[in-house]
């Protein structure tokens, strides 16, 4: 594959940062004098005055979208106030509790979902695609906070067999990993067996079956390399799922990860924390969308060069 | 269904002419028919002001069950308002929040599409790095930004409802009229003098309805979910309005002893928007099925 379009995709991610930091400053400027915020209405003259000056606030707007710029690449993103500290450093403790679930439930999203498509799509137009399909398709309209909610009702207050908040032990995991997982799979599910339908009747698969390679062998080495192109297109799409099921979930389980900050931050309008995780998700979703786009480019040769023309 | 008629067994759905599928679209229509009527008339056939307060009879449980009062049919809430008439009115505010954003949207993005095709060039490319920059932010993230930067209001909350996804409809728009573009009849109108905005409005616009409009069914769904689920929160719609996501969001902290106060609403959401995406998938084979 080619580098020019590799060096195209970096540049366009760069350029996605920038646009989301300047997206940043504009609301933060937009939504009024900070002062007031952090001051409060009665504030002195001089306290304001020397807020202002501390803070840059009678600069050009110009100067101040410099600073603002120097002191997130410098990793200064301002205090907590509720908290005290850092605002990057209260984002980043909370970060191993959300990464945790993040990881079991991409692992099971991937291995329930792809599995059950391609189930469906081996036994098309029976009765277990029939089910399999019935199945996804109830599953991705439940919103993600009803499943929790209704988790919770069975598990913890009816069977009283899982806790229903907190994260101390792995019993803690198993309802905010499945509220995170049983609609994305089924969004899987369904995406993935229509691409499966689309290569399972192609001409290469008759040929492969007519030089005597067994169904199973064909399924495996032409079917589902082939078939995989158009599923690492929605996993772009799919990471933006998976940040707001965190999210939800964690709100729901009093998980103590970054979406339950995020969540109680926007409460409490804790701007610079805030901040800091707008930053944090939006430059990881663009590492994760360069990471898929060079993988597409190498599972799919074409889209390297074809890019180009587009 | 093909193997169902194999089984050599006939189904009534099958000797009535219909198939299951459209069994299901009917069913679903019928109930977002209802749900509309419900949101239309909520003022009419709410019993009770939905906002009144009755300490004394709080948490009542539906009238079905062992204490329920005849006159609360879904029982009360922890305030003691009559939980029928919530549910109505929580209906009528997400139905009218969902709407009112889908429709909003659909302008805001088919016009941004409309624009990139027209001018081409550096707008073009200004509006698909936007397009990129909401790729690359889910949109739950960037609603709780601005919530968190400016107070909640009915209006916000419906502007940030009426911008969810205007980048597939920008996208399609744009795609649609660069094409539209090359099929002749625009030039052909241009050629006679008719302005570019009677151009998009009165000859593009027209030929590219019938996917806008499958996008917007499919669209649908997805605002209530994101509207219902920001207000679950409580960064959504604030009380003393009240949403079905709001209903949930209370009703969670009385799970162990009024399950009845989540469930219901929550089978409401459930059900509305299965419903939409059955009939969007309807519409869409009906109009559009390049688009599957």
């Amino acid at each position: 594959m080619n580098s020019a379009y590799i060096i195209r995709k970096i540049f366009r991610a760069f350029l996605t940062i920038w646009i989301v930091t300047s997206f940043v400053f504009l609301i933060l400027r937009l939504s009024g004098d900070p002062t007031v915020s952090v001051l409060g209405l009665e504030a002195s003259p001089e306290a304001v005055e020397a807020f202002h000056a501390k803070w840059g606030l009678d600069d050009p707007i110009h100067v101040q979208y410099l600073r603002f710029f120097a002191n997130v690449f410098q990793g200064d993103m301002g205090v907590s106030i509720l908290e005290g500290r850092s605002a990057l450093t209260a984002v980043l403790s909370r970060l191993p509790a959300t990464v945790s679930l993040m990881v079991i439930s991409t692992i099971l999203t991937f291995s329930v979902g792809i599995f059950f498509g391609v189930m469906a799509s081996l036994y098309h137009n029976t009765h277990k695609d029939q089910i399999i399909m019935t199945v996804a398709a109830s599953g991705f309209s439940i919103p993600t906070f009803v499943l929790g909610v209704v988790l919770v009702l069975i598990f913890s207050v009816n069977l009283g067999w899982l806790p229903s908040t907190g994260s101390a032990t792995w019993k803690h995991y198993i309802m905010p990993v499945l509220t995170m997982t049983i609609v994305d799979a089924a969004v899987f599910a369904r995406f993935t067996r229509s691409a499966m339908l689309e290569v399972l009747y192609q001409p290469y698969m008759k040929t492969a079956l007519a030089k005597g390679m067994s169904w199973g062998q064909a399924v495996r080495r032409h079917a589902i390399p082939n078939a995989a192109i158009p599923v690492v297109t929605i996993m772009g799409f799919w990471i933006g799922a998976l940040i707001a099921g965190a999210v939800i979930a964690e709100s729901i389980f009093a998980w103590p990860g970054v979406g339950r900050l995020l969540v109680y931050s926007v409460k409490h309008r804790d701007y610079n924390v805030v901040q800091v995780i707008v930053m944090l998700i939006s430059v990881s979703m663009v590492i994760t969308n360069l990471i898929i786009d060079i993988i597409y480019g190498k599972l799919d040769p074409r889209v390297s060069i074809d890019r180009g023309a587009e | 269904m093909q193997n169902t008629i194999t089984n050599g067994k006939r189904t009534l759905i099958e000797r009535k002419g219909i198939s299951a599928k459209t069994l299901l679209v009917i069913i679903a229509a019928i109930w977002l028919l209802a749900m509309i009527l419900i949101g239309i008339s909520a003022p009419l056939i709410a019993v009770h002001d939905y906002q009144q307060i009755d300490l004394v009879k709080r948490l009542l449980p539906p009238s079905w069950m062992a204490g329920g009062d005849a006159d609360h049919f879904f029982g009360t809430d922890n305030l003691g308002r009559d939980n029928l008439s919530r549910l109505f009115y929580s209906i009528r505010l997400s139905l009218l929040v969902a709407i009112l954003g889908t429709v909003i949207c659909a302008i805001v993005g088919t016009t941004i599409g409309f624009v990139a095709a027209h001018f081409r060039g550096f707008v073009d490319d200004i509006i698909m790095m936007l397009v990129d920059f909401q790729a690359s932010l889910p949109f739950m993230i960037l609603a709780l930004a601005v919530i968190a930067f400016f107070e909640s209001s009915i209006v916000l909350f419906i502007g940030i409802m009426g911008i969810y996804g205007w980048e597939r409809y920008a996208r399609f728009a744009r795609a649609l009229a660069l094409s539209a573009e090359e099929q002749g009849y625009a030039v052909a109108v241009r050629t006679f003098g008719a302005s570019p905005v009677r151009v998009y409005v009165r000859h593009i616009l027209p030929n590219v309805g019938n996917t806008l409009l499958v996008n917007m069914t499919l669209n649908f769904p997805k605002v209530i979910l994101m509207e219902t689920s920001l207000s679950f929160l409580g960064l959504g719609i604030q009380p003393p309005n009240t949403s079905l996501g709001n209903l949930v969001g209370f009703g969670r902290d009385y799970l162990l002893t009024a399950w009845w106060l989540t469930i219901i609403p929550a089978a409401a959401i459930f059900l509305t928007t299965l419903s939409m995406s059955i009939l969007g998938d309807w519409v869409r084979d009906k109009l559009d099925p390049a688009l599957k």
